[in-house]
């Protein structure tokens, strides 16, 4: 949509910028919508505001490549689809390729010069925002790369296929075949490199934004991409797995063949989640809205590999659940229990599994555990002392910090804020110096759930599965494709709130801006004009988070929850 | 080891203690070879106060990779030290002979008095704060001693209503009501003395054989917001102790310095030449 200049202001709407440096012209559009991925799309069962066309044209680009070059790095964080529209590509799972033969680099857009000019620049109004330039050429439309979602991949040498092919072991795709759709769904690193097999190697890149409304709105094309998704991610996660280090690739694709792929909980489980908390501001309670994966007393029915999401392990205690560990992406339950049935302890299962929020499951028959994986499997793997009748149920300060961690949701966050209330003397120089990286404007406010003198400040935790990403219209909210960082982009952000309302833990919040002279900015409505904000990990500052780096009493760490050893050395 | 002495902090002392002996034997050597040792020494300290006033500087510039303001601290704490040691060589452990230099004395122990208790306070505090069952923000405790006033108030009033019980009304008014207004006791809280809130609720419960059990329930919950408000006046005593001894501390300082300045020109003004 282009707007006349007199109709132009500092709202920013979807499509100001597309995923491409231009839309899609209507021929290129015709030629996307006859692949077979979307041969049965039906473009009159989108709703009236979401036209087929301008959708395609404005979230999907065409890229070329030439032989070598990479396309997708193993650990990038990207949420794009690829259908290859001629050529054909080559993917390798190797993470050891996934450094500086790729060309990773470290972030550059730091400097000297731009934080001692931050420091000496003249005071400004809070939330101020540089008016945009409209020029006379029609508004100024920038991709949305040039705005801030950089791929990363720009100037990186190509490699050698052909020593690629004979080094390693590799798949290949090609022309239509789709790839990138693991990681889209599950927001989750690449889990491969891939590579133009071919010069000339045409793909349609479909943005997050594109792939989600697509699959929202077609239900074929849902189907399409969640085969791929299961079939896929299958065999990916397996092949992660420790479990099945010592098990060859026959025997692992047989395995695969007979595994179910299962989804317990519910994706939009965040707005049921803050509603619970709003309501009983019990985080004790929530438990009961956890989906029951298997319960303890059960029969023992196959081994459980957590392919996406976190689930929580309990135990029957009296007349409640005693939170014993949680799992994640990689983990795997019931192996122990397998393992004593096999030497006879009995086949029910000594803890119940719980869908915290949403999890995907891949069950493996216990059969198959038996015959394929117990012979051979490293013992490190099993928690022996819980087989040989002992316990695997953490100390009195852990369980509480354990309740406490899961209960809240905290083991989503890889760089939470924590506070260590016997150290914090309450003097703000935390809160200051996020204001003077952040040009005046503090991005997290000191206060949150505390348990003991750990405090979990409300910050932006830069969730391992960050939900704020699942609805931004326009890909504002996005991950930083090196470092996993979630950043908001203020010039696609539409100010539409969607994040906001989707973090399950209040660390986004709606602003306002204004002008050099401190008034609010006015839409062509009179409307003031909203921007989402969180903290960034200060990831344009060269010292990384000013917060920690200002603290003076070592009272304040970002950490990855989930490492609850360090989390507990620490807070000591 | 106690959370006041442990490895890090033996290491740290030891470092201080090896760092003033090099500066006690130069000392020493200036003063063998005849030289005026006092230019020597005043000159020491004039670059460990300077070292340590960096600590301000690092905390302006937050957005520098200058190391964490955590080490600049560390830094700050032990060069205080040295810089107490050498101020007492250069004093020689005795009070000045002259106006300006009693200033200049008086105004280095208040600086080296309220950085020591800063940093004991920075210690003990937080810890003492954790020990309540809720932390509340220094900031928040205003508004949250203004709405137990008015439940307070609204309890009260509520009592008058049935028209056959006026204890309570009486002793808010008398007692209540001047104990709710403000921050109390403060003194008694520094010194983790519960003797004013057990006689504040004493003198609650005494009323408490003129009351029906409406009455009494209402009194519970006027004890329960007694104890409310003595838990924020706690807050607030330990809040006021970690933020104003640094209103002592910083501006002694730069007093302290523009008394340096007077008292170098004055020592090259009336020197015959550095010796």
């Amino acid at each position: 949509m282009i707007l006349s200049l007199d109709q132009q202001d500092e709202r920013n709407r979807r499509w100001d910028t597309a995923f491409g440096d231009e839309p899609l012209d209507g021929e290129t559009v015709g030629r996307i919508l006859a692949l077979p991925a979307f041969a049965d799309v039906r473009a009159d069962s989108f709703p009236a505001h979401l036209n087929l066309d301008a959708l395609i044209a404005n979230e999907g680009r065409i890229r070329t490549y030439k032989r070598g070059e990479v396309i997708l790095r193993h650990g990038d964080y990207g949420n794009s689809l690829f259908i290859i529209l001629a050529g054909s590509v080559v993917g390798i799972n190797d993470p050891a390729l996934s450094g500086k033969a790729t060309g990773r680099r470290a972030n550059g857009s730091a400097s000297w010069r731009r934080s001692l000019a931050q420091l000496f620049s003249s005071s400004r109004p809070p939330e101020y925002r540089r008016a945009r330039n409209f020029g006379t050429n029609g508004p100024n439309r920038r991709s949305r790369e040039a705005a801030g979602n950089d791929s990363g991949l720009e100037g990186v040498s190509a490699v050698d296929i052909d020593e690629l092919l004979a080094r390693h072991t590799t798949f290949s795709f090609e022309a239509p075949q789709m790839f990138g759709e693991l990681a889209a769904l599950t927001r989750s690193p690449r889990s491969a490199s891939i590579f133009a097999a071919e010069d000339d190697t045409i793909l349609f890149e479909l943005s997050w934004q594109g792939l989600r409304d697509v699959r929202d709105w077609s239900e074929s094309f849902r189907q399409q991409i969640d085969r791929l998704y299961h079939e896929r991610g299958l065999v990916i996660r397996l092949r992660e797995c420790p479990v099945f280090d010592h098990v060859d690739d026959e025997t692992l694709d047989k395995i695969a063949e007979e595994a179910l792929f299962e989804t317990y909980g519910n994706f939009n489980w965040t707005h049921r989640f803050k509603r619970e908390m709003d309501k009983s501001h019990k985080a004790e309670t929530i438990i009961g809205l956890e989906t029951l994966i298997c319960e303890q007393g059960d029969h023992v029915d196959g081994l459980l590999l957590i392919n996406n999401g976190f689930a929580r392990i309990s135990k029957q205690v009296d007349h409640g659940e005693r939170t014993i560990g949680h799992l994640s992406k990689n983990d795997f339950f019931g192996l122990d229990d397998i393992f004593a049935a096999n030497k006879g302890a009995g086949a029910t299962l000594r803890t119940s599994l719980r869908a915290i929020g949403y999890v995907d499951v891949i069950r493996i028959p216990t059969y198959l555990v038996h015959e394929h994986v117990l012979p051979g499997l490293d013992a490190g793997l099993l928690t022996l002392s819980d087989v040989d009748g002992g316990s695997i149920e953490h100390g009195e300060l852990q369980q509480g910090m354990m309740d406490f961690l899961v209960d809240h949701r905290f083991i989503n966050g890889e760089q939470a804020m924590v506070i260590n209330q016997d150290r914090c003397v309450g003097c703000d120089d935390c809160v200051r110096a996020c204001a003077v990286a952040h040009d005046n404007n503090p991005r997290f406010v000191r206060a949150g759930p505390a348990y003991e003198n750990a405090l979990v400040a409300n910050a932006c935790m830069h969730c391992t599965d960050p939900v704020c990403l699942i609805g931004c219209p326009t890909g504002a909210i996005h991950r930083s494709s090196d470092t996993g960082t979630v950043l908001i982009n203020d010039d696609t952000c539409i100010g539409c709130a969607t994040c906001a309302n989707s973090c399950p833990y209040n660390n986004i919040q709606m602003v306002e801006i204004r002008d050099k002279n401190g008034d609010f900015l006015l839409d062509r409505d009179g409307k003031t004009i909203a921007r989402a904000t969180k903290c960034d990990l200060c990831s344009d500052q060269l010292t990384g988070p000013a917060c920690v780096q200002a603290c003076p009493h070592d009272a304040l760490m970002r950490t990855n929850i989930r490492d609850t050893d360090k989390l507990v050395k620490w807070l000591r | 080891m106690s959370a006041f002495l442990n490895r890090k902090m033996l290491a740290n002392l030891t470092a201080t203690t090896l760092l003033f002996a090099v500066f006690y034997f130069m000392n020493k050597a200036y003063s063998i070879s005849l030289r005026d040792v006092q230019y020597f020494n005043g000159w020491v300290l004039v670059t460990l106060i300077v070292a340590m006033l960096l600590l301000t500087v690092r905390k302006k510039l937050v957005v520098l990779p200058l190391g964490r303001t955590k080490y600049w601290l560390q830094l700050h704490y032990y060069l205080g030290l040295v810089t107490l040691a050498v101020f007492l060589n250069h004093t020689d452990f005795s009070w000045p002979n002259a106006p300006a230099e009693w200033v200049l004395w008086i105004l280095f122990y208040l600086v080296a008095v309220s950085g020591l208790f800063g940093g004991l306070v920075s210690k003990v505090v937080p810890k003492r704060l954790e020990e309540q069952d809720d932390r509340v923000s220094f900031e928040n405790l205003p508004s949250l001693r203004a709405q137990l006033a008015e439940r307070a108030e609204t309890l009260a009033m509520n009592s008058l209503q049935g028209g056959d019980s006026r204890s309570l009304a009486e002793l808010y008014v008398n007692r209540l009501h001047h104990y709710f207004s403000a921050p109390r006791n403060i003194w008694a809280h520094l010194r983790l003395s519960d003797l004013p809130l057990a006689r504040m609720l004493d003198e609650v419960e005494s009323i408490q054989r003129y009351l029906d059990e409406t009455g009494k329930s209402r009194l519970d919950e006027m004890m329960s917001l007694v104890k409310a408000k003595n838990a924020l006046d706690f807050h607030y005593a330990h809040g006021c102790v970690l933020k104003f001894w640094l209103f002592v501390h910083v501006p002694q300082t730069y007093a302290m310095i523009v008394f340096i300045i007077v008292h170098v020109a004055i020592a090259y003004g009336f020197s015959s030449g550095i010796s």
